[in-house]
């Protein structure tokens, strides 16, 4: 279906809209950006690919990507876990409350009191570092593991926030009507209730992953930041800024950027098809 | 044969939707569960499908018999909804979204365990016999986002049908549907009892969609039953003052006489015919005057300033001359004189 730019619509605004909105992303995203492109552009071609491929940089970014995405695949898995317990299970009001603003507190944390909180607990004095070495020999700070703790706690809010609305605005008849043609528990579980969060819980894997992607301040507490170990693209490119070497923390920064921008837009048009599915408006005709 | 209802209460916290309900009715009937919202129809259809679970008696615990729910001589209260072999149909139709019509109606036959599960050829023979059913042959692959209401109120059955119910329970099927589809469906839908003979239980708050599409009625009032019988029964002998208003409009003379509207008479003159005079006549004023419809409805009032409703034909309304603020005399029809008894509740 092709739709005009602009249709008559009864909901007011579409130019003042229009015109705020491309503002805002000029001003506050695309010249920034823009910006940090022309800089990175100061080397050529040639210059930016070795850069890029420098072998400490490389291991920065398989680092930081395989640990976001970890972090993004656990955090979508409880935290749909978590979403469900909050919606579907009755507790009192004050307790689910309770339990709501602790699970927004890693989205108010500065960075450095999360950091530091991980790093006390995760080392091997720590309460749970302790535990993990004594019983599994185990050693989360200061490893590529402490990263991916980290990356799971600044990230639980967004699967939980974005996956808790839609759960709870799955209609009771639904499942009833299920009930009543003879689907038990799991099917009604794997036939009508995921399929209808499914959307909103690639939404929420989307945002945590973005957010563990470009986390910093969490991070650096815990990772110890061993170059070729536990370095992540952004403590790397801060690392740059410091040696005062701008174009190489600008190319590394603009590989992150167009990388980052190319998995999110992957993700997002996957969610889109998704969703479509999920509401049955797919092959409309 | 029959379903049995027995002992049935249901209070939600201190709202007692339920007040021990009892019946018993012979089976392959359409019947219509009628009465205002909050009468605990929904309710009553909702616990006959195991949605919901009436109130535990702890006295009466200890006999299994005394409560209970059967459909052919089988106590099923105590059975989960989906092996009571209930079809439900709701409200809001509540069809899978992101399942096409075809997988919709299948649905019930697709959650069966492996070895009952028919095969997938039976499933789509099955499948599409219902679609010829329900005339919605063509949009097996249609979601329910691009069906009208009425079309989406017919997979919901479709859907329903496919396990094979014993009994069909329909909580307020047309509700969400425009004036024009919901008499369509209603005939619709009586056609299709006719023809499969199912038990079917509707739940309508519509005297009309009960009276016209029900073998029998059951008309609720604040968790009780007020009266059970043929749309012809509750009409013509209404069992209380609550059926006899509920069941159409009604006019109150002397605070007790309750006299339809169509029952009544319009006459120029104090003494119009011989027959009459034995009835008292009522000296009116007519206020209003409203042709456009089925039947002529005139409005009056008496000498009290209380509002007079009658109803007359066409035909009748244009052999006479009634004019607005005209002086009239109100009876009751003469040729329902006789069975005034029977019409009206004292």
């Amino acid at each position: 279906m092709v739709k005009k730019f602009k249709e008559f619509s009864a909901i007011p605004g579409f130019s003042l809209t229009l015109g705020i909105s491309l503002m805002y992303l000029c001003l506050l995203v695309f010249l920034p950006l823009a910006a940090l492109t022309i800089k990175a552009s100061e080397i050529g071609i040639d210059g930016f690919i070795q850069e890029v491929l420098d072998a400490r940089v490389l291991t920065s970014f398989k680092l930081t990507f395989g640990c976001s995405l970890l972090a993004a695949i656990i955090n979508t898995i409880f935290g749909t876990i978590v979403a469900w317990f909050l919606v579907r299970i009755r507790i009192p009001l004050l307790i689910k409350k309770f339990l709501d603003s602790i699970i927004d507190l890693p989205l108010a944390l500065p960075t450095a009191v999360s950091g530091m909180a991980l790093t006390t607990l995760y080392t091997e004095s720590g309460w749970i570092g302790k535990f993990l070495k004594d019983t599994f020999n185990m050693k989360v700070a200061f490893t590529p593991l402490g990263i991916v703790v980290a990356m799971i706690f600044i990230g639980i809010p967004f699967v939980v926030r974005t996956v808790g609305p839609v759960l709870s605005s799955i209609e009771d008849e639904l499942e009833e009507a299920a009930l009543s043609l003879g689907a038990n528990r799991w099917q009604i579980f794997i036939k009508i209730i995921a399929p209808t969060i499914f959307p909103s819980v690639i939404t929420g894997f989307t945002l945590a992953f973005a957010r563990a992607l470009g986390e910093y301040g969490t991070v650096i507490f815990i990772a110890g930041n061993m170059p070729m170990k536990t370095e992540i693209a952004a403590l790397l490119i801060y690392t740059k800024l410091e040696q005062f070497n701008f174009v190489s923390a600008t190319a590394i920064a603009m590989t992150m950027l167009l990388f980052s921008f190319i998995l999110l837009l992957i993700i997002n048009l996957f969610q889109s098809w998704v969703s479509k599915r999920a509401m049955g408006t797919q092959g409309d005709s | 044969m029959n379903i049995i209802v027995k002992n049935i209460s249901k209070t939600f916290g201190t709202f007692k939707a339920l007040d021990n309900i009892n019946f018993e009715l012979p089976q392959n009937q359409l019947i219509a569960l009628l009465g205002p919202s909050g009468s605990g129809k929904t309710t009553l259809l909702r616990i006959m499908a195991g949605l919901e679970e009436p109130d535990v008696d702890v006295t009466i615990k200890t006999n299994n018999h005394h409560q209970q729910v059967s459909f052919n001589g089988i106590n099923i209260l105590n059975q989960p909804p989906g092996k009571r072999q209930i079809g439900f149909v709701f409200q809001h139709f509540a069809l899978f979204r992101h399942m096409s019509v075809f997988d919709n109606i299948a649905f019930g036959l697709q959650v069966k365990p492996k070895k009952l599960r028919p095969s997938k050829d039976e499933i789509k023979k099955k499948v599409n016999e219902l679609l010829q059913l329900i005339k919605l042959e063509n949009m097996s692959n249609r979601y329910p986002s691009t069906l009208s209401g009425g079309q989406r109120q017919r997979v919901a059955l479709a859907r329903a049908l496919a396990i094979e119910p014993q009994i069909l329970l329909l909580d307020e099927p047309f509700g969400s549907l425009d004036a024009k589809v919901r008499t369509e469906m209603r005939r619709w839908l009586r056609n299709l009892h006719d023809a499969l003979k199912i038990t079917g239980i509707l739940v309508t708050h519509d005297q009309e969609e009960a009276l016209e599409v029900a073998d029998t009625v059951i008309i609720m009032n604040q968790g009780k039953i007020e009266q059970i019988g043929t749309p012809n029964q509750v009409f013509h002998s209404p069992a209380s003052e609550f059926v006899m208003r509920f069941l159409g409009e009604v006019n109150v003379f002397q605070e007790r006489i309750m006299v339809r509207p169509h029952e009544l008479g319009i006459h120029l003159s104090p003494d119009p015919d011989p027959v009459n005079t034995t009835n008292s006549l009522i000296s009116a004023r007519i206020t209003k005057i409203l042709t456009a419809g089925p039947f002529v409805k005139i409005e009056l009032l008496d000498n009290n300033e209380q509002l007079i409703k009658v109803h007359m034909s066409h035909e009748e309304y244009r052999s006479s001359n009634y004019k607005p603020n005209a002086n009239v005399y109100v009876s009751v029809s003469c040729n329902l004189q006789n069975s005034n008894s029977n019409s009206s509740y004292h």
